[in-house]
């Protein structure tokens, strides 16, 4: 009898399926859309770290590419500064000095961080999830991390998707058991710390994460000096 | 203490860096890098309350706006901050001469597996704790599977040496007090940085306590009782701070003012933890900006590779 109502439940849902794509002629679902971006374009980054035959300037200007291409750095740096960006919205100069220190130092921290992961493969977990907030679409796709000699590590990935689907990352998560932590989020929490004990001045965080960014560099650097010594 | 929350913490610090962690186990927390390992001269190293001045004046902001950041600043109310600081301060500094130098050196003489059995071994240590705290959230299906994985695990598994429920399909999960009085409703209260055992909240602090209740070794009644108690609670603290190495490096390098960060990620983690990693979409920020391209602007070029 189990077995009757579950083949039952089989075909319904294929036909159920089989109707979706005769009725939209959209065989892929929005979801699986997302799915797709993540899968071409998150493995590119890691990909670009351990490429062989780059100098340490065309390694970091490709590896900036491809994360400008997949992540909507602009947007972000808006966001990690939550109530403050209205400042900063109002004053062009500032906004474009601002996009640029925090894209520099988001590329740095993920070329500096990422770097322990050349060779990690991004296995996409199937079952996306979609919400829209104020008339944004947004999308969270799970991914799976693979690393020889490392456990498999879940991140997941939040992207804001246009009508016209077209996608940007906004904010990944780090999952391990029950514990999700947003890195977009985390960022803001810090940035809001850093300016109310400031504050609210965006010139002295600029200082302070260029500060940081240049740290960054010369560690990546001085890494890249060793392997090829 | 249950420090998977810790791992998680540590590692997220420096973008997708918890890669790297295996989940190691009940041990008291490692200290971390203090303000004075920040990078950046804007922040400053003394453990004294931020400047209560109002924003610049330009700066505009509604009482939602203020809630809101409140909410993302210091997901964890701090009234006792300047207590909080002045522990972490010495946190940092029991790391920095005691507890890594020891965990540094119990790398050095321990091959791969034998850390690894240690960490199972202590794990396993803590699954009645996860297994009551389970039963009291009414969750019979996730007990039955803590009772199961512990029953694998020290018996095939030897002692809980090895994990071959996992293998199983029983994956190891973490639960506590603190999460529990969380799903009943009750709120974190302040924050607190404990004395060697790192960032908790007064609710967390309670549930430490009342977990001991759950933990077997509390009715060990041996002569060498107290000496075992004493031994597991020094490896696990050290087999912890060892699987840290990497990832706390990462915070010295990366994180301006890590007090903050461990606070705000506390925050974040514990929250999660007690939907028990349930992620609801809906209620996730919103990242305002720019107008997308069907807002009115220009489209963007799609990203390479892209495959709508």
């Amino acid at each position: 009898m189990g077995i009757v109502t579950k083949s039952r439940r089989v075909f319904a849902a294929f036909w159920a399926a089989f109707a979706m794509i005769l009725l939209t002629g959209q065989p892929a679902r929005a979801d699986e859309a997302a799915e797709a971006y993540v899968r071409n374009n998150a493995p590119a980054a890691l990909a670009a770290l351990s490429e062989e035959g780059l100098s340490a300037q065309e390694r970091q200007a490709k590896f900036a590419q491809l994360m400008e291409r997949f992540a909507d750095l602009p947007r972000i740096s808006e966001f990690v500064l939550g109530r403050y960006a209205t400042a900063v919205r109002a004053d062009p100069e500032l906004r474009a000095e601002w996009r640029r220190v925090f894209r520099d130092y988001a590329i740095a921290v993920y070329q500096d961080q990422l770097d322990q992961y050349r060779g990690t493969e991004v296995r996409v977990l199937p079952g996306s999830r979609d919400a829209t907030i104020n008339g944004r679409f947004y999308s969270v796709v799970a991914t799976e991390l693979i690393s020889p000699g490392r456990q498999p590590f879940r991140a997941e990935w939040r992207l804001l998707r246009s009508r016209d689907n077209t996608f940007k990352v906004v904010d990944v998560a780090v999952r391990l058991n029950d514990q999700v932590i947003w890195l977009a989020t985390q960022q803001r929490s810090d940035f809001l710390a850093f300016l109310d004990r400031n504050r609210g001045d965006v010139r002295a965080l600029i200082t302070n994460v260029r500060q940081q960014t240049d740290s960054m560099r010369a560690r990546i650097a001085q890494r890249e000096q060793g392997r090829r010594g | 203490m249950k420090t998977g929350f810790l791992v998680l913490v540590v590692g997220a610090l420096s973008p997708v860096a918890a890669f790297a962690q295996t989940a190691p186990v009940e041990s008291p927390a490692p200290a971390d890098t203090g303000p004075e390992e920040a990078q950046g001269a804007a922040v400053p190293a003394d453990p004294s309350p931020p400047p209560q001045e109002p924003a610049q004046p330009d700066v505009t902001q509604s009482d939602a706006e203020a809630q809101d950041d409140y909410a993302s600043a210091a997901t964890i109310p701090d009234p006792f901050e300047p207590f909080n600081r002045a522990v972490f301060g010495f946190n940092n500094v029991a790391d920095r001469y005691v507890i890594e130098p020891t965990a540094r050196g119990y790398r050095a003489v321990t091959p791969r597996f034998v850390r690894t059995g240690v960490n199972n071994f202590l794990a396993n240590l803590g699954e009645p704790i996860t297994f009551a705290n389970e039963v009291l959230q009414g969750q019979p299906k996730r007990a039955g599977a803590t009772l199961g994985r512990f029953v694998v695990n020290t018996t095939i598994g030897v002692a809980g040496v090895m994990n071959p429920a996992q293998s199983m399909g029983l994956e190891r999960r973490e639960e506590d007090f603190g999460q529990t009085l969380g799903a009943w409703g009750v709120g974190s209260g302040p924050y607190l940085v404990l004395p060697l055992l790192g960032p908790s909240s007064l609710r967390d602090t309670t549930g430490l306590v009342v977990d001991r209740a759950f933990t077997p070794d509390t009715y060990f009644d041996g002569e060498d009782a107290p000496e075992y108690r004493i031994g597991v609670n020094v490896v696990g603290a050290i087999a912890t701070r060892e699987a840290l190495l990497e990832t706390v490096e990462n915070v010295r390098n990366s994180s301006a003012d890590p007090y903050v960060t461990f606070r705000s990620l506390y925050g974040q983690a514990r929250a999660s933890a007690i939907r028990n990693g349930r992620e609801d979409v809906e209620a996730l920020p919103d990242f305002d900006g720019d107008p997308l391209p069907d807002e009115g602007a220009a489209p963007e070029e799609p990203a390479a590779g892209y495959e709508g």
